[in-house]
C-alpha cells in the first residue's frame, strides 16, 4: 500500500493499516527505543507506547512526501523515549569516564571494523545519560542549544557529557578490537 | 572537523539502518489495547454527559432554592408607629392603677423598630373585639395583649398590601385621640453582611503590551534526574525533510519561532461565591475554567493546542456607586491557575505548574431582584507565569477581559 493511501486509512482508524503500519516500521522503531533506552524490555513498552500514540495523532498529521511518515513516527517514539527518561533518576552518567583518561576519537577505520549490530550494541550500553545525548546529537542532528532546551539542562553540560560519550564508546570499540585479536 | 563530520555521518547511517526485531506478541498486545481504548473513549464521553447534566442539575436547584417565588419585602422599617387608643389597636393597652381594667388610655407614643405589617381592614374589625381584661390587682405596665389566635394567623399572612387606610373613627375626643399614622418606609436595604453566590463567563483578548514571550523552558540538571518531566510537544512536528537522511539535520524542538500561531480568543466560566464584609466592601472567591485555544502551523503539518487550566480568583471589591438597582464598583485581585490537561494535536503535555495573574476590575451591576443582580465587569490582568506551551497570554501577558454573570443573594443574618 502507497504511504500516502495508508494515512488516509490510518486516519480512518482502519484496523488493518494499523497493522501494515506496524510490520513495516516496528523493527525500526524497535531499534531506536532501544537505542535510547538500553534495555530490550524498556525498549519493547516504548514501542507499544509509541505505536498507541502514532495511531491516536495520526489525525493531525498531514503527508508530505514520502519518508515523512517514518520521520514523524521517529519523533513521536523519540519523545515518549526523553519524556520517560526525564522521569528517571539518571545517576552515575558520568562515572564510567575517569578523570584523566584519554578522550580519543573514534575513527571511520575503527567503526569499519564492526557491523552495524555490533555498533548498535554499544552504544545502547553508554550510561543512559551519555546515550540520550549521543542519539540525540548524532543520530537526530541536533545542536547542544536544542538538546539543553529539550533536557532541562545547560549548554555546557550537553557539550561535555557529549565528549565524554563520544570518549567513552571509542574506548568501548578500541577495547573490543583488542580483544578480538 | 571534516574527519569529525564523516565519522559523524557514517555512525549514523549504520545506526538509523538498523533494525530489531519487534516482540512476536506485539501487534496482538497492541490491538488489544486499541480495543479497550476505543471502550474507553465512549464510556469518557457518557462520564462527561453525566457529570455535565449533574452539574446543570445543581446549578438549577440552587437557583430554585434561592430564587424566592414571593418576594417578601423584609426590610422595610416603620419609623414611627403612633398608636392611638382607639378601638383599632385595642392590643396595647396599659394598666394604670385607678383605671378600669376596660378602658383604654391613650397609647404613649411608640417607636417601633419591628417590622409592623399592614393590617386589613378585617382584621382591625376582628380585633377590635378582642379585649383582654386583666386583674384588677395586676401592677401598672403596658401589656401588650396579642391578638387571638385566628387574628393572630390572619395578622401573620404575608401580603404586600398597601397601608390600609385608617378606619373612620367614631366621635372620639380629639385631644385623646391621636391621629393612627403609621409611616412605612418600604426599604430596600441591602443587608449589611452576606453572602452572595454567582455564575460567571468571561472572554478576553490580548492587549498587546509588554514583553514578548521568554524563553519558558526551564528544568534542572538531566544528569541529575531531577527533571520537571515536561514532554517538548512542539518538537513532534519540525519542518520534515524529503528524504531520511536529511532528517538527522532538522531542528529540535520545533520552536515556536519556526511556525505560524493562530491564536483564539480566551474562555472562561465559573462560579463564585462573594462575602460582603461592610462598608462596602466585599470579598469574592470561587472557581473558574479556562480554555486557551490555538491553532500551530508549522510547514508540514497543523495542529491544534488547548489547555485548560483551573482557578481560583480572589478579589477584593469596593462599592463606588449605589444607586437604587444601579451600581458600580472596583476591584483588585488575582487568580491562582493549575493546568489540568494540555494538548498539542492528540499529544498530551505535562505542566502542572500553577500560573498566578493580577488584575484590577470595574464593574457595573444592575439589581434584577431582591435576591439577583446581573453584573458586567472589565478586567485588566497582568499573567506573572507562563505555560509550557506559547499560549495568547505568552503573547501578551497583559489581557482585557470582559466578565459577565449573575449573583444571587443568600439569605443574610442581620
Amino acid at each position: 500500500m502507497e504511504e500516502l493511501a495508508l494515512v488516509d486509512r490510518l486516519k480512518a482508524g482502519d484496523r488493518e493499516a494499523q497493522k501494515e503500519l506496524y510490520d513495516r516500521f516496528a523493527g525500526h522503531l524497535m531499534s531506536l527505543c532501544q537505542r535510547y533506552m538500553g534495555g530490550r524490555e524498556e525498549a519493547e513498552d516504548l514501542l507499544h507506547d509509541s505505536f498507541l500514540r502514532v495511531f491516536k495523532a495520526v489525525r493531525g498529521f498531514e503527508w508530505r512526501g514520502e519518508g515523512s511518515l517514518r520521520g514523524w513516527m521517529d519523533r513521536v517514539a523519540v519523545n515518549l523515549c526523553i519524556e520517560h527518561l526525564r522521569h528517571r533518576t539518571a545517576k552515575g552518567a558520568c562515572e564510567e569516564l575517569l578523570v584523566g583518561e584519554s578522550a580519543d576519537e573514534p575513527t571511520i577505520e575503527l567503526l569499519d571494523c564492526f557491523s552495524s549490530a555490533e555498533l548498535f550494541e554499544e552504544v545502547c550500553r553508554l550510561p543512559e545519560g551519555y546515550r540520550t545525548i549521543f542519539n540525540l546529537y548524532y543520530v537526530e542532528g541536533l545542536s547542544h542549544r536544542e538538546i539543553a532546551d529539550l533536557l532541562g539542562i545547560k549548554e555546557r553540560s550537553s557539550s561535555s557529557q557529549l565528549a565524554r560519550a563520544r570518549a567513552s564508546l571509542a574506548r568501548r570499540l578500541m577495547d573490543k578490537k583488542e580483544q578480538e585479536r | 572537523m571534516i574527519r569529525d563530520k564523516e565519522w559523524i555521518d557514517r555512525l549514523a547511517e549504520r545506526l538509523a539502518e538498523t533494525e530489531v526485531a519487534p516482540p512476536a506478541d506485539g501487534w496482538k498486545r497492541l490491538e488489544g489495547a486499541l480495543s479497550q481504548t476505543e471502550r474507553g473513549v465512549m464510556w469518557i464521553w457518557w462520564r462527561r454527559a453525566c457529570v455535565a447534566a449533574a452539574l446543570v442539575a445543581l446549578v438549577c436547584g440552587v437557583l430554585w432554592y434561592f430564587i424566592p417565588v414571593e418576594q417578601v419585602d423584609e426590610n422595610w422599617v416603620a419609623e414611627e408607629v403612633e398608636l392611638s387608643a382607639s378601638d383599632d389597636a385595642p392590643w396595647l393597652t396599659e394598666q394604670v392603677d385607678g383605671l378600669a381594667p376596660q378602658e383604654p388610655i391613650a397609647a404613649n407614643r411608640v417607636t417601633s423598630i419591628n417590622p409592623v405589617q399592614s393590617v386589613e381592614k378585617e382584621i382591625l374589625s376582628k380585633v377590635k373585639d378582642e379585649v383582654v381584661q386583666l386583674p384588677e390587682n395586676q401592677t401598672s405596665e403596658a401589656v401588650v395583649t396579642p391578638p387571638s389566635s385566628e387574628v393572630a394567623d390572619v395578622a401573620e399572612e404575608v401580603v404586600e398590601t398597601t397601608p390600609s387606610k385608617p378606619k373612620e373613627q367614631t366621635a372620639t375626643p380629639a385631644k385623646q385621640r391621636d391621629e393612627m399614622l403609621i409611616a412605612q418606609r418600604r426599604v430596600v436595604r441591602p443587608a449589611k453582611r452576606g453572602w452572595r453566590l454567582g455564575v460567571v463567563g468571561s472572554s478576553g483578548a490580548g492587549v498587546g503590551i509588554g514583553a514578548g514571550a521568554a524563553d519558558s523552558w526551564v528544568g534542572e540538571d538531566f544528569m541529575q534526574g531531577n527533571t520537571d518531566g515536561a514532554f517538548d510537544a512542539d518538537s513532534l512536528l519540525r519542518p520534515l525533510p524529503q528524504e531520511p537522511k536529511q532528517m538527522r539535520r532538522t531542528t529540535w524542538p520545533a520552536d515556536y519561532a519556526t511556525a505560524d500561531l493562530e491564536h483564539y480568543r480566551p474562555w472562561s466560566v465559573g462560579v463564585t461565591v462573594a462575602h460582603e464584609l461592610g462598608r462596602g466592601f466585599s470579598l469574592e472567591t470561587g472557581l473558574q475554567y479556562t480554555l486557551l485555544r490555538s491553532k500551530v502551523r508549522y510547514r508540514y503539518a497543523t495542529e491544534r493546542q488547548s489547555l485548560h487550566l483551573l482557578g481560583v480568583p480572589i478579589r477584593l471589591h469596593k462599592e463606588l456607586l449605589n444607586a437604587g438597582r444601579f451600581g458600580l464598583y472596583a476591584g483588585a485581585g488575582g487568580v491562582v491557575e493549575l493546568p489540568l490537561h494540555n494538548e498539542v494535536g492528540s499529544i498530551s503535555v505535562h505542566d502542572r505548574r500553577l500560573q498566578l495573574s493580577l488584575s484590577v476590575v470595574a464593574g457595573a451591576r444592575y439589581r434584577l431582584g431582591e435576591l439577583t443582580e446581573l453584573y458586567f465587569e472589565p478586567d485588566l490582568g497582568y499573567q506573572l507565569t507562563e505555560t509550557r506551551l506559547r499560549t495568547i497570554r505568552t503573547e501578551n501577558p497583559l489581557t482585557l477581559s470582559l466578565r459577565a454573570g449573575l449573583r444571587f443573594r443568600l439569605r443574610s443574618e442581620k
